[in-house]
């Protein structure tokens, strides 16, 4: 253990100070001030641990023994960092508008990043479980945040009951492999397990005997990190013509995006570090397990997302559909695989990002956020529309845009793998996704505008969006240099065998 | 030589697109005119590509570009163009000059729009006839969805978005299963270079899943043709869509559908093809379905678009016939007189694309004139205009009997090849087929002929309509001059078919 450790920590430490400093200036400074500062001290802090991710060198290393900074670490702590520099544009205004305590918002927004990074990088069962909870603890805040809006307390609670009863689950699960193998350490832990069996002349256990632990694993990490979010959108007792709000939009946004990617980092390393294909658990984990997390998420987004009328929880489904295409990444395993589910997360990311950009700015004028208020938002808002139209295309998959080198890509391997059921389930699920995306398209751009009143687009909000688009289009006709990277992160665990 | 005449060509109206985008809304007399401009641009390249390919010979790829384009997934750009394709580019061409010009007169509302929708529509058809890629195809042919479905969709006429939204559901759907399809093939052959696989024969060794694949790449162009009974979105699309856009839509669009069987389905599985056209013969009863299905419902059709969109259905399916035919070119190795027929059937079934796509073309613009001024579709409430409009009753009676096909008009040609191959090798076919013509002899001097223009005039309602003005005149002109040119003289076209066709046949002989 070193010092120089402390070095790759920079973008996570960088995050904690500017949260710290936040709610230091918080206590000195009055309202008005905050709304003008607040954001700028986040903005800084967040690009400078952007910035420092770039100083850090490409050779892996083991901080503090429990996290990897390593190509794939960058990769995605770029990824998060970069959507965490958007969002805080993002909720610029929005905050300013909607609360009383900027600096609380970007407070917690900090601490939710720091843990999205944390938890991306665990290479340890303990380090893992806290960094989720430092994750799900700040999400939690977040989506409670508006203290003045009954729906978003109703979120918050729900969202702390799901995710502590997640947190056991998931923590029963790692218990029962340390309880095996006597380590937290990925690495170990795959090496005491294979000793568990095959060498000795009766085994210990059977890898059979281990399906349940894995599943715990699985789901509690799976909930916390990746569908978090959905909890909260479900209907629950008020519907749409109640004026079920939730997560004001920004919020939204975070949490679709920051936890999900780094879970997803998260499930990779447990997949090829901790359960590597020499185990026999490996097999068992990929398929049946993630495969039918894979194949339900695709399923149930794409099908519930059908009946849903209020647009952020239309979105909700999409993701997790989303989210079931990437998983099948995680299912092949493989190097090419692994490189098609970063393209494929980073392609979500900027959809995502994107949609909910719109999103934020249409809900500033009609906070209900039904698919309906979208009627005519070409006459109303084009740049909105436009961009909801690209991300969505890009969302389904259409060629030209991000979106479809991720699926052509997650596809192409899915093939060479030989898993043509999942195949064709994830093709079944894009095309029932057509009726939902089509009628928000169909509402934006065909529905008169009779009665809409113009939406006015904040000069931050029409950064966010144009960037997003030139980055869904760029990505998606010139994706080669995008491509490179992404192979290189998915060989750090293969390189060596 | 080295300007790479395709690219420059496939780019044309895209960045015709991008200017249009750069110029002020309020300008939109300015904004036309850029879009005309370029369609005109892009035509002229496109003759050039025509002239260059059939001179160099077009039985080969000629002008190919290759280059990497994304090596980690083992894409390339690599465009090329033989005498199958460079005819299409042209038309494509064409019919988005004609259809720009024409809009330039009619669109009022959001012209800068519909002017870059027009343009990216150009790009991507232009994109599926010289894409050597598979990928490549594919996202040219999918781009190429969303300005047709916004046409529709904010121009169309009052159940636009029903149709809109059909149409893209409709396509989409299919292009997953097409994709899936085309990933398949990839994984056989290792390349997704067109001629390649064609060359690899994909899943020779596995006849399973040769049917599988065969049947998701054949339903995904299936649909785009379309063939009955997957041809429901047409007549909504094209009734709804607002003129120009029928006229891209039926004379242009529909052609990828065919040229991507010709393409890509043919030449990868002639097995399979020949299987399901010849021993079990469902594609060939598709094709049947369609050409009498789609004749007897022009019969019984009204209203005036819905009529010529069902008539498309009954067209297209002759180039289905065709292609049924072509297949047969599977099993006749020594046979020269077959392969010859087989020959004919391909041939034909392009040459119908062709036909097809200016005389319907030419037919949407003449029913689109006379329904604006009218203010109705409805067939029954007409007759007797040829005393009001002699000129349009003129260029209507020549675009009319080109549909069914007279003889000294391009349509007499393309229905004589498919027939020469279909009589040889799918001879009961050939008999029902003839029938269908006769239905439509039938309903086009009945309806679109009698009902429209003969008879007595509703003196009151039609008295005041007027002729052609200039634009519609220049509008329709070069699309009737083609008719009889081509008809009286069809080598060029033929020549330029023949000579890919017959490369193409003897590449499908069982070996």
């Amino acid at each position: 253990m070193l010092i120089s450790d402390y070095l790759y920590l920079a973008p996570v430490l960088s995050l904690l100070a500017g949260a710290l400093l936040i709610l230091l200036l918080d206590l000195l400074a009055d309202r008005e001030q905050m709304g003008r500062w607040g954001w700028k001290a986040a903005l800084a802090s967040g690009l400078l641990a952007l910035g420092s991710t770039f100083l850090l060198g490409d050779a892996p290393v083991r901080v503090l023994n429990v996290l990897a900074y390593d190509v794939f670490t960058a990769y995605v702590w770029r990824l998060l960092l970069g959507a965490l520099v958007l969002l805080i544009l993002l909720g610029e205004s929005y905050v300013r508008s909607h609360t009383d305590e900027p600096g609380l918002f970007y407070a917690l927004l900090m601490f939710f990043a720091a843990g999205a990074l944390l938890v991306a990088a665990s290479t340890n069962t303990m380090m893992l479980l806290l960094a989720v909870e430092l994750l799900s603890i700040a999400g939690t805040l977040l989506v409670g945040f508006l203290h003045a809006d009954r729906r978003a307390t109703q979120g918050a609670i729900r969202c702390l009951v799901y995710g502590s009863a997640m947190t056991a689950v998931m923590a029963l699960g790692f218990s029962w492999f340390y309880g095996l193998t006597g380590t937290t350490d990925y690495a170990l832990t795959s090496e005491a397990l294979s000793g568990l069996w095959g060498s000795s002349p009766a085994p210990v256990i059977r890898p059979i005997a281990l399906v349940p632990v894995l599943a715990f694993v699985l789901v509690g990490l799976v909930v916390k990190t990746g569908s978090a979010p959905f909890h909260h959108w479900l209907p629950g007792a008020s519907d749409v013509s109640g004026g079920f709000v939730g997560a004001s939009a920004p919020v939204a946004a975070s949490l679709a995006i920051l936890p999900k990617v780094a879970g997803f980092a998260a499930l990779v390393r447990l997949t090829l570090v901790m359960l590597p294909e020499a185990l026999d658990l490996h097999i068992v984990w990929r398929w049946p397990l993630v495969g039918i997390l894979a194949v339900a998420a695709m399923l149930w987004g794409s099908l519930l997302g059908l009946r849903q009328h209020n647009i952020k929880r239309l979105m909700a489904f999409s993701g997790i559909a989303q989210l079931g295409y990437v998983l099948i990444g995680v299912v092949l395993a493989t190097e090419a695989g692994l490189s098609a589910l970063l393209v494929a997360l980073t392609a979500y990311v900027l959809a995502e990002m994107g949609t909910f950009t719109a999103i934020a700015v249409v809900s500033q004028k009609m906070p209900l956020d039904l698919v309906s208020d979208y009627r005519g938002l070409y006459r109303r808002a084009p740049l909105l529309a436009l961009g909801l139209l690209l991300f969505i295309l890009s969302l389904f998959g259409m060629p030209g845009t991000a979106g479809f080198i991720g699926k052509l890509w997650l596809f192409t391997e899915t093939f060479r793998a030989g898993y043509i059921g999942l195949l064709i389930l994830a093709a079944l699920s894009s095309v029932i996704s057509l009726g939902y995306y089509g009628r928000v398209v169909r509402a934006g751009f065909m529905d008169s505008d009779a009665g809409m009143a113009p939406v006015p687009v904040p000069a931050a909000a029409s950064v966010v969006l144009i960037a997003m688009m030139v980055g869904v289009l760029v990505l998606g006709i010139f994706p080669n240099t995008w491509l490179r990277w992404a192979q290189a992160a998915a060989q750090v665990f293969f390189a060596s065998g | 030589m080295n300007l790479p005449i395709l690219s420059v060509t496939l780019f044309m109206p895209l960045m015709g697109a991008v200017i249009v985008l750069l110029v002020d809304q309020r300008q939109s007399r300015m904004v036309r005119w850029i879009g005309v401009v370029f369609a005109v641009a892009t035509l002229a390249l496109a003759g050039m590509i025509w002239a260059a390919t059939a001179a160099a010979g077009a039985s080969e790829m000629r002008l190919v570009e290759h280059m990497p384009w994304i090596p980690q997934l083992d894409l390339w750009y690599t465009l090329g163009v033989d005498g199958l394709s460079a005819p299409m580019i042209f038309l494509s061409g064409l019919l988005t000059t004609v259809a720009l010009f024409y809009s330039a007169f009619t669109v009022k509302e959001r012209v800068k729009e519909y002017t870059f929708l027009f343009l990216l529509l150009e790009t991507a058809m232009l994109g599926v006839f010289m894409a050597l890629d598979m990928i490549l195809f594919y996202v040219f042919w999918v781009v190429g969805l969303v300005p047709i479905f916004l046409l529709i969709g904010v121009w169309g006429g009052k159940r636009r978005e029903r149709a809109a939204i059909k149409f893209f559901v409709y396509t989409l759907a299919g292009s997953v299963v097409g994709l899936l399809g085309l990933l398949a093939v990839y994984h056989s052959t290792g390349t997704f270079n067109v001629l390649d696989a064609a060359a690899a024969r994909p899943f020779s060794a596995s006849p399973t899943w040769a049917t599988v694949v065969f049947w998701a790449l054949f339903v995904a162009f299936a649909i785009r043709i379309p063939v009955f009974p997957f041809h429901t979105w047409l007549p909504d699309a094209l009734t709804e869509a607002p003129t120009a856009g029928s006229v891209v839509l039926a004379g242009a669009l529909l052609n990828l559908g065919g040229y991507g069987i010709m393409r890509i389905v043919l030449p990868f599985f002639p097995e399979r093809f020949y299987t399901y056209a010849v021993e079990v013969p469902i594609i060939t009863i598709m094709a049947l379905m369609s050409i009498v299905y789609g004749a007897l419902v022009c019969m019984a059709q009204w209203d005036l678009k819905r009529l010529l969109a069902y008539s498309s259905v009954a067209h297209m399916g002759y180039v289905t016939l065709g292609l049924a035919a072509a297949s047969a070119a599977w099993l006749q190795g020594g046979d020269s007189s077959a392969l010859n027929a087989a020959a004919s059937g391909l041939n034909g079934a392009a040459l119908q694309q062709f036909s097809h796509g200016i005389v319907m073309s030419a037919m949407f613009l003449l029913v689109g004139m006379i329904s604006e001024r009218a203010r109705t579709r409805d067939l029954k409430a007409f007759g007797g205009l040829a005393s009001v409009m002699p000129a349009t009753y003129g260029l209507t009676l020549v675009t009319a009997f080109a549909l069914l096909g007279l003889p000294g008009l391009i349509g007499f040609w393309s229905e004589l090849f498919v027939f020469r191959g279909a009589v040889r090798l799918l001879p009961a076919a050939a008999v029902i087929g003839v029938i269908g013509m006769v239905f439509t002899a039938g309903y086009t001097l009945w309806k679109l002929v009698h009902c429209l223009f003969l008879g007595s005039l509703d003196r009151d309602r039609w008295a005041g309509l007027g002729d052609l003005l200039w634009w519609e005149k220049v509008s329709v002109w070069p699309l009737v001059i083609l008719m009889i040119v081509l008809g009286i003289y069809p080598a060029p076209l033929v020549n330029t078919f023949n000579a890919a066709v017959n490369v193409m046949v003897q590449a499908f002989v069982l070996r």
